[in-house]
């Protein structure tokens, strides 16, 4: 399936940050929180790889903790949305009237500007990991309703499912065990991709302010110290590490998600 | 030292290179001969784009230019003297105060200013229906009396001693343009930035919508016709465009940050003016929950924190230290416990105390409405300080209305913010402090959201609000602040210092970084641009 | 035609209406009203104060009455005063604004559509080469970077470093005039441009060799016409189609990254403004904001739609 080099390249790269970011703390004895006031803003040295922020807290350890906090929250809200969009899909494809209420939701969901949406929804639900995480879970799944209602309807068609449910097979039945099966493509693929834009979701959230608050490290709140021209223009190394943290992760991911989409759709054909 | 300055040099090409000021359209033309330009909304004493008096909780130092109160600060925010009346006397008893008028004082459109506009203001400010957040402080007047045009007399139900301090913020407004208008439409009326009248040196010319306001000298002012044609203050998104547009010579004045400060002050085109905030930062013990009960435990969170650390790396130095609410004037004890760093004497207090048995190592959020990296900063060298204790705090940087629905709701949960980082204005007059410690001023009343109850407190604050001798008064806040010295109601950290500059072609100019931005007397009719 | 019309803009006014009701809902489950966020917790209000304060702002009325009202003004044509921004009529503030975010977006949308299509028919017509394989790189790349990454980049790059461009704001101060307005426009623009270049460049990729393989552009191929003409003339016609529906449904995801690139450069626009209303819970003026994003978002739809059927002739509109 991931016959794609890039598939392989991005993988990689998704497990070695993985394990940098769980193993390398207790390994190097780092702290994202330890505050040195003798070493504000210094360069980057062999003391701290990637130089120091503005209280003087090591920006690799922040950068490993952003990587942990956008992992997590990412894969959780993809996960969560991939539930929802899963079950009010199926939802609108197994009745007219749950048909034409869901749909007129994910209709209204997509109209909804993202950004409006976004930023109302995230003060309703304030700062944090969990709230973040409910706001991106919360904003993605119309998109996978429409393709698992569109999946459903046509599949309702095929034999296998008359049979079933002329054996009076029930629906949680059905879906469990024909519907499901027939349908991780998308899935797959959706939450591949879901984790890549989360992840973007996330650091945008926090680069405003709306995401996970400080002091616990994200990369967009990183980035978004650099805001400050101090920051941008002097104190380079605080948001070039975070950045390119996030563009390598979301290309990655990115990567894996074209591959499997890639190895799926030859796999049909 | 040589590589501070470099460094700094290099920021501040950088910062004058970047920060492009967010406008629309054109600056008012600066063509325009003998006018200052200011960031005079700039800051934390500055409320852009609001215009009535009466709603303002700051902003005064441009409102100050076209409105005049009765009395003012002086520049030091020492004493209080004349305003718009030249003199005034308390009855012994606390119960009237008589001010008498400046003869000369005149409103812009040249009507005399008269004892009826002060009965006009005073009833207006004291009705909640114009939307004037003053009605509570001027409760205790029960009648404003004008016994002839020159003299106004003001009754008191019961002896108010922060009256006076409440009069520096309370603008006289014209009966006659204002008083055909109902009460209820004040508030949203466009008078405000359109037309209003005042009776001070400046009169209110234009207002271009998030961008700029425009005044101009108003020749019949009661102190002499002032010397510049006009003032203009610009809006900035944030501080360090308003500094870009002073390094560029767009503007003459600006509040600025201390960091700039410390750029400025080599300069020699400019002029650094410095002061107290009158802002005390303090980490606040929320008394709903039982673990800061013990008064070891407040006392080792302020041996924990090395305050002395923070002041000077993260805040540059422009800070001094708190051991009690104030820090500055005739309501500062002489002997204090300074409560050093001292980690060692923390971990002993929290065993004495059984900190392992009220909490542990559980995480204790600490809420603030401040957003800036700074307070970021500050957050996490204090997370980093009490962890080394034991106490392991978990900083939570708010938006003000998620921070406000939280400590002052009636209905949230302790727990969600058993500490806060915040600030609270303790002067120039100390009585301030009441609303922040006494017992029956927890929310919705006041500002007690920390919810203090120290009954000796209580009593000491009380009875200094009703003493009307000055040096009596004085000595009963001591007492208070001794008791707080002692007993933390909060965890006292500092007071900032703040900072603004002023072009070296501007002489006369007076400023100071007072709370809600003035109350002092800016003798605005002196300033004048060299040249 | 009409009747579809007719049909189209009744559906969309009653998405409006849903969208105004979903807003008003989520924006007073938030917690925290436009009081607590006026209360300066520093400068202490009396509970009087804040009392009359929230009488005569209507916050006390209760909330389906409050928003029976907003949407009677709304109808109106009024849209109310913004609490936050000094109780300046919101109409106004949103007029303000406007204009810089429409600019904005518009020259990043066609930006992004132009060098999408050309690029997207150079990676089709050398497709399995060398240029194709970066192409598909550089859309992988954009669609991975999010615009307030490369706009901080830009932003160290041409604006601190090489000094070729300005930092931020609509113009300079003192200046103005349309050549000021474009030469601060460059950055964010090419920056919101670089943001949604990935989905046109391959859409048009992908059209264009659905195209390429037709019969259609065969017969033009062995009617001996120059491969030039094949490529602009017939197969182009043909694969512009999905990109126009494209470019429709950009202006939402353009919006969000508006918002970005706004907070980035200073731009003075719509996004700005709504994250300040949203943090200041200013509920009229969210509302107001939300209702012309909406308005906007949907009338681009609306007419997407119009000209994919005009574009199409296999499109029946009955």
């Amino acid at each position: 399936m991931l016959r794609r080099p890039g598939g392989i390249a991005g993988g990689v790269f998704i497990v070695l940050l993985a394990a940098a970011a769980w193993g390398l703390p207790p390994l190097l004895g780092l702290n994202p929180d330890a505050v040195d006031l003798a070493a504000i803003h210094a360069a980057p040295s062999a003391a701290h790889w990637l130089g120091t922020d503005g209280v003087g807290r090591d920006v690799l350890a922040r950068v490993l903790q952003g990587a942990r906090v956008s992992l997590v929250i990412a894969t959780v809200a993809a996960a969560i949305s991939a539930a929802i969009g899963f079950l009010v899909g199926s939802g609108a494809a197994f009745g007219t009237l749950t048909d034409i209420v869901c749909m007129r939701a994910v209709d209204l969901a997509m109209t909804l500007p993202p950004a409006v949406l976004l930023l109302v929804l995230s003060a309703i639900v304030g700062q944090g990991e969990r709230p973040t995480t409910m706001v991106l879970a919360l904003l993605s799944w119309p998109l996978l309703a429409r393709l698992v209602r569109a999946r459903l309807l046509e599949l309702r068609e095929r034999e296998f499912v008359l049979a079933a449910q002329a054996t009076g097979a029930g629906r949680w039945h059905i879906l469990r065990r024909h519907v499901l099966p027939n349908m991780a493509d998308i899935l797959i693929v959706y939450v591949t991709l879901q984790i890549a834009t989360n992840v973007l979701m996330e650091a945008g959230l926090s680069f405003l302010g709306l995401g996970v608050p400080p002091p616990t490290a994200t990369w967009g709140n990183m980035l978004g110290e650099a805001r400050s021209i101090d920051v941008l223009t002097l104190y380079t190394w605080q948001w070039i590490a975070p950045g390119a943290a996030l563009l390598a992760t979301t290309l990655a991911i990115g990567l894996v998600g074209e591959a499997v989409r890639a190895g799926f759709d030859t796999g049909h054909a | 030292m040589t590589s501070i300055t470099r460094r700094d040099s290099l920021r501040l090409a950088s910062a004058s290179a970047l920060a492009a000021p967010m406008i629309l359209r054109a600056a008012p033309a600066l063509a325009a001969t003998n006018v200052l330009s200011g960031g005079f909304d700039v800051g934390p004493g500055g409320l852009p784009g609001k215009f009535n008096p009466l709603a303002a909780t700051a902003g005064f130092t441009w409102l100050n230019l076209y409105y005049e109160p009765l009395v003012f600060y002086d520049p030091t925010l020492s004493h209080i003297g004349a305003g718009l009346a030249l003199s005034f006397e308390a009855a012994a008893d606390g119960l009237s105060y008589t001010f008498h008028l400046d003869p000369k004082a005149k409103w812009h459109d040249g009507t005399p200013f008269t004892s009826a506009d002060v009965a006009f203001t005073i009833a207006l400010a004291k009705d909640d229906k114009t939307g004037s957040i003053f009605s509570a402080s001027l409760a205790p007047i029960s009648a404003v009396e004008a016994p002839d045009a020159g003299k106004a007399v003001l009754k008191l139900a019961k002896p108010d001693t922060s009256l006076l301090d409440v009069l520096t913020k309370i603008m006289m407004l014209p009966k006659h343009a204002l008083g055909s208008m109902a009460p209820a439409s004040l508030a949203e009326s466009a008078w405000w930035h359109t037309k209003p009248i005042g009776t001070g040196p400046f009169m209110f010319k234009s207002y271009t919508e998030g961008q700029f306001v425009q005044l101009s000298a108003f020749a019949g002012y009661r102190r002499g016709a002032p010397k510049l044609a006009g003032l203009v203050n610009r809006y900035f998104k944030s501080t360090a465009d308003a500094v870009a547009a002073l390094k560029a010579g767009e503007i003459q004045f600006t509040y600025i940050e201390p960091n700039d400060a410390k750029l400025f002050g080599t300069s020699a085109h400019d002029r650094v003016i410095a002061g107290a905030s009158y802002v005390v930062n303090y980490v606040g013990f929320n008394h709903m929950i039982p673990l800061w009960k013990d008064l070891r435990v407040r006392q080792a969170v302020m041996h924990a924190i090395d305050r002395q650390a923070i002041v000077t790396s993260l805040l540059g130095g422009a800070a001094t230290l708190a051991d009690c609410a104030y820090t500055t004037g005739p309501a500062l004890p002489a002997h204090l416990d300074a409560y050093p760093h001292d980690p060692a004497k923390a971990k002993q207090l929290l065993a004495a105390a059984g900190w392992d048995r009220i909490n542990g190592a559980k995480p204790l959020p600490m809420i603030t409405y401040y957003g800036d990296p700074l307070v970021g900063n500050i957050l996490a060298a204090m997370q980093s300080m009490l962890g080394q204790v034991g106490i392991h705090i978990a900083p939570r940087q708010l938006d003000v209305a998620t921070y406000n629905g939280l400590v002052r709701g009636a209905h949230t949960n302790p727990m969600d913010f058993p500490l806060t980082y915040a600030g609270a204005q303790d002067g120039p007059d100390p009585g301030v402090m009441a609303t922040f410690f006494e017992t029956n001023q927890a929310p919705p009343v006041g500002a007690n959201v920390m919810r203090v109850a120290i009954p000796a407190l209580d009593k000491q604050l009380t009875a200094a609000a009703a003493e009307v001798n000055d040096a009596r008064r004085m000595a009963l806040y001591r007492q208070a602040a001794t008791t707080m010295n002692r007993e933390l109601p909060w965890g006292f950290m500092w007071v900032a210092r703040r900072y603004g500059v002023v072009a070296d072609t501007v002489e006369n100019f007076v400023w100071t970084p007072a709370p809600g931005g003035g109350g002092y007397d800016p003798s605005a009719q002196l300033w004048a641009l060299k040249g | 035609m009409l009747r579809y019309l007719l049909r189209r803009t009744a559906a969309a006014a009653l998405m409006l209406v849903l969208l105004s009701m979903v807003t008003f809902a989520l924006l007073r489950a938030a917690p925290g009203d436009p009081i607590a966020a006026y209360v300066s917790p520093t400068i202490p209000m009396s509970a009087r104060a804040i009392a009359a304060l929230r009488h005569r702002l209507g916050l006390d009325l209760p909330l389906a009455e409050q928003y029976l009202l907003w949407a009677w003004h709304a109808l109106n044509g009024n849209l109310g005063r913004s609490i936050g921004h000094g109780e300046i009529p919101v109409a106004m503030l949103i007029a303000d604004r406007i204009g810089p975010t429409v600019l904005l977006m518009g020259t990043g949308i066609l930006l992004s559509t132009g060098f999408g299509v050309v690029l997207g028919i150079v990676a089709a017509v050398w497709r399995g080469g060398t240029l194709d394989a970066l192409l598909a790189g550089l859309g992988a790349l954009a669609l991975a970077s999010p615009a307030f990454l490369t706009g901080l980049l830009a932003l160290f790059l041409f604006a601190a470093r090489w000094h070729l461009l300005p930092a931020g704001g609509l113009i300079t101060p003192g200046g103005g005039g349309w050549a000021d307005v474009a030469w601060h426009l460059v950055l964010p623009a090419s920056v919101l441009a670089a943001a949604q270049i990935a989905m046109p460049l391959r859409y048009m990729r992908a059209a264009m060799i659905e195209s390429l393989g037709t019969q259609y552009v065969r017969t033009a191929r062995a009617k001996g016409l120059s491969p030039a003409r094949v490529v602009l003339l017939h197969a182009l016609r043909n694969a512009l189609l999905p990109v126009v529906t494209l470019t429709g449904a950009t202006i939402g995801t353009a919006i969000g990254g508006a918002v970005f690139v706004e907070s980035v450069f200073d731009w003075p626009g719509m996004g700005s403004l709504l994250v300040s209303a949203v943090s200041a819970r200013d509920y009229p003026l969210v509302m107001g904001i939300a209702l012309v994003v909406g308005a906007f978002v949907l009338a681009a739809n609306l007419v997407t739609d119009l000209v994919y059927a005009a574009v199409d002739p296999r499109i029946r509109i009955a």
